[in-house]
């Protein structure tokens, strides 16, 4: 059992979401959709825009799109530019949440901003809640969601740049003070950077390199140590699904390889199983020291060779890495493990079940997992399911659930249930 | 700029030299002024010109000032074993408006920032440094904004003020994080120097 997640702890009320429009975002020029409890389905071709529908509900939950490299690719130019095109191009998400103590309006806007001095185009985000300003940090967590897609496999046997946003946004919706975190350190990470580079151009060592140091070993290690602690959860939990699901009743670990310089392996492990303020004063020495025995190294080099941002995770079978050496069938699993490890593990920390958000990842399954998914599903406080064909649906339960068609960028609700 | 005459690309280009204006702003501003009466650029023009030649900055504590040493170094009430250390002369005003603080002052310039390219050699460290050799003062307030670079500022002062025997203290959280001080309220930034803990 997690030391981490409380089992007994029942969960007190589910969040949900009453209603989403969208406005000018990606294929979308207007979408209205009122949602009920419990699961949707929303049925569509190919590129009907599925997908967009869920990513504008995981950027409400998350503040980011995990797909778009620019958000300005969340803005539907097309239909800009039919009408009048408005003084500054925006994209916009409004949706009403039902939250236990009433009520919430949030909103997204972007805008697509002045070409910047340099010539680089860019994109901001507002956050609002109930019409206030808010900043990312303000509005991260007010609803939860987990997400599962098939790229979803590129966590096992992707690049490791994939892992370490997903930890991330993972993290961040479980703790505002991750995410605060997590951008300080980035700000220091940009600044450190510069700072070697120019150190390298000029030949000459510049005195306020030592403070960057210890802000990057400040923050760096509470994220080290957060991203401990949420593995370990996640490891627990994501083994117990990987032994129900597959078929082999093999084990699966989830094993963290923090980039903590050439400290002994060991001792920073050791030192991460624990979760004291003790042990994080450790970490940070253990991250300053390393940072300095490597100084010549990243001087030479003009960036930051150690530190959270290089960090990476591996999903191993009877200690083989999955991400190498795994079938694609293992990778899918340990894949799918993850995501319900994450369901649960944000569901006991939120105290508060997550709305689960499927894009299309049931046709790719086999019959055994596709019915574990659905009965996932059913008992989620909500979902939302997108499908090609409702097919799959047959002889599976999910009873009572409404089912909606999308084509192109439109809805329509054909009023039909999934026949209990 | 195809197709616009010469003076009105010219005053485009100088918008868009300014820090924080794009293009789009800077044509916007331009074509403002082109539709306002000529009053309202000649009143910019003159400001302008009023703040650049009238405007100096105190050979001691950096503020801006019409006479040199400032006001404020000059006051005879004033403490002077206090000396507040702020990124920007605007900081000054801000504290000046809470009425609660009677020390001197210090204006960096700036705070670090490599991705700006500013290092210590472009703040107002060394000439603070020699105003802290003669004994008179026995605190530093570090006032910098509560962000990473204002943050890393002051813990990089107090690595070079601590071994003069010089204490320091950081003015307090509460103020809006990542926010800078000019724009907290006078309430708030009283009680963040009220509250200000030893580093
Ligand atoms: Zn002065």
């Amino acid at each position: 059992m997690v030391a981490w997640v409380d089992y007994s702890r029942a969960v007190e009320f589910a969040v949900h979401l009453r209603s989403l429009k969208l406005t000018n975002y990606r294929n979308f020029r207007r979408l209205a959709l009122s949602l009920d409890d419990g699961p949707t389905v929303v049925q569509a071709e190919n590129a009907q825009g599925k997908t967009n529908l869920l990513e504008a509900i995981a950027l409400l939950a998350t503040t980011k799109s995990g797909r778009a490299s620019s958000d300005r690719e969340l803005i539907h130019w097309a239909a800009l530019q039919n009408n009048d095109l408005p003084a500054e191009p925006f994209a916009r998400i409004s949706a009403v949440i039902g939250h236990e103590r009433g009520e919430i309006h949030a909103d997204v806007v972007v805008r697509a901003g002045d070409p910047t001095d340099d010539g680089t185009l860019n994109a901001s985000k507002t956050f609002r809640l109930n019409g206030l300003p808010r900043r990312a940090v303000e509005f991260i967590g007010e609803i939860n969601v987990v997400s599962f897609s098939p790229e979803d496999v590129e966590l096992v046997a992707g690049a490791p740049s994939g892992r370490r946003r997903y930890l991330d946004v993972t993290n961040s919706q479980m703790s505002s003070r991750y995410l605060r975190t997590l951008q300080r350190f980035n700000r220091v990470l940009q600044h450190r950077n510069h700072l070697l580079r120019t150190m390298r151009e000029q030949g000459r060592h510049d005195p306020s390199l030592e403070v960057w140091n210890q802000e990057l070993a400040t923050n760096g290690a509470f994220l080290f140590q957060e991203r401990a602690r949420s593995l370990q959860a996640l490891n627990e939990l994501a083994d117990r699904w990987f032994r129900e699901l597959g078929s082999w009743g093999q084990h699966l670990e989830i094993r963290y390889a923090p980039a903590i310089g050439d400290s002994p392996k060991a001792a920073i492990l050791q030192e991460l199983t624990g979760q004291n303020d003790e042990q994080l004063g450790r970490i940070h020495s253990m991250l300053l020291e390393a940072l300095e025995r490597s100084a010549d190294r990243e001087r030479a080099a003009g960036m930051s060779l150690i530190g959270p941002h290089r960090d990476d995770f591996s999903f191993r079978v009877d200690g083989i890495d999955l991400n190498t050496y795994g079938s694609r069938g293992q990778q899918r699993l340990a894949a799918l493990s993850l995501k319900l490890a994450e369901l649960d593990l944000l569901g006991d920390v939120m105290r508060s079940r997550p709305i689960l958000l499927l894009d299309d990842v049931l046709s790719e399954l086999d019959a055994r997992k596709q019915a574990a998914v659905l009965r996932v599903a059913a008992t989620a406080g909500q979902a939302i399911i997108t499908l090609t064909s409702l097919d799959v649906l047959k002889g599976n339960a999910l009873p009572g659930a409404r089912v909606l068609t999308l084509e192109t960028g439109a809805l329509v609700d054909r009023e039909l249930r999934v026949a209990p | 700029m195809h197709g616009t005459i010469q003076p009105v690309s010219r005053l485009v280009e100088a918008f868009a030299r300014l820090p924080g204006i794009g293009p789009k702003s800077a044509q916007r501003l331009t074509f403002y002024l082109l539709r306002a009466p000529v009053e309202a650029s000649r009143e910019l023009a003159d400001a302008l010109i009023q703040m650049r030649e009238n405007v100096i900055f105190c050979s001691l504590c950096f503020n801006i000032t019409s006479e040199d040493p400032c006001d404020a170094c000059t006051d005879a009430r004033r403490d002077r074993s206090i000396i507040c250390v702020v990124e920007e002369p605007l900081d000054v005003l801000a504290l000046e408006r809470t009425r609660g603080y009677r020390g001197l002052y210090h204006v960096l310039h700036g705070a670090l920032s490599p991705i700006e390219g500013i290092g210590p050699d472009d703040l107002k460290i060394t000439p603070l440094l020699a105003r802290l050799r003669d004994g008179t003062v026995k605190e530093v307030i570090l006032a910098t904004n509560p962000n990473v670079e204002g943050d890393t500022t002051a813990q990089y002062l107090t690595q070079l003020i601590r071994p003069l025997g010089i204490s320091t203290s950081r003015i307090a959280r509460g103020l809006p994080v990542g926010g800078d001080l000019e724009y907290a309220d006078e309430v708030t930034l009283a009680q963040a120097m009220e509250n200000r803990r030893m580093v």
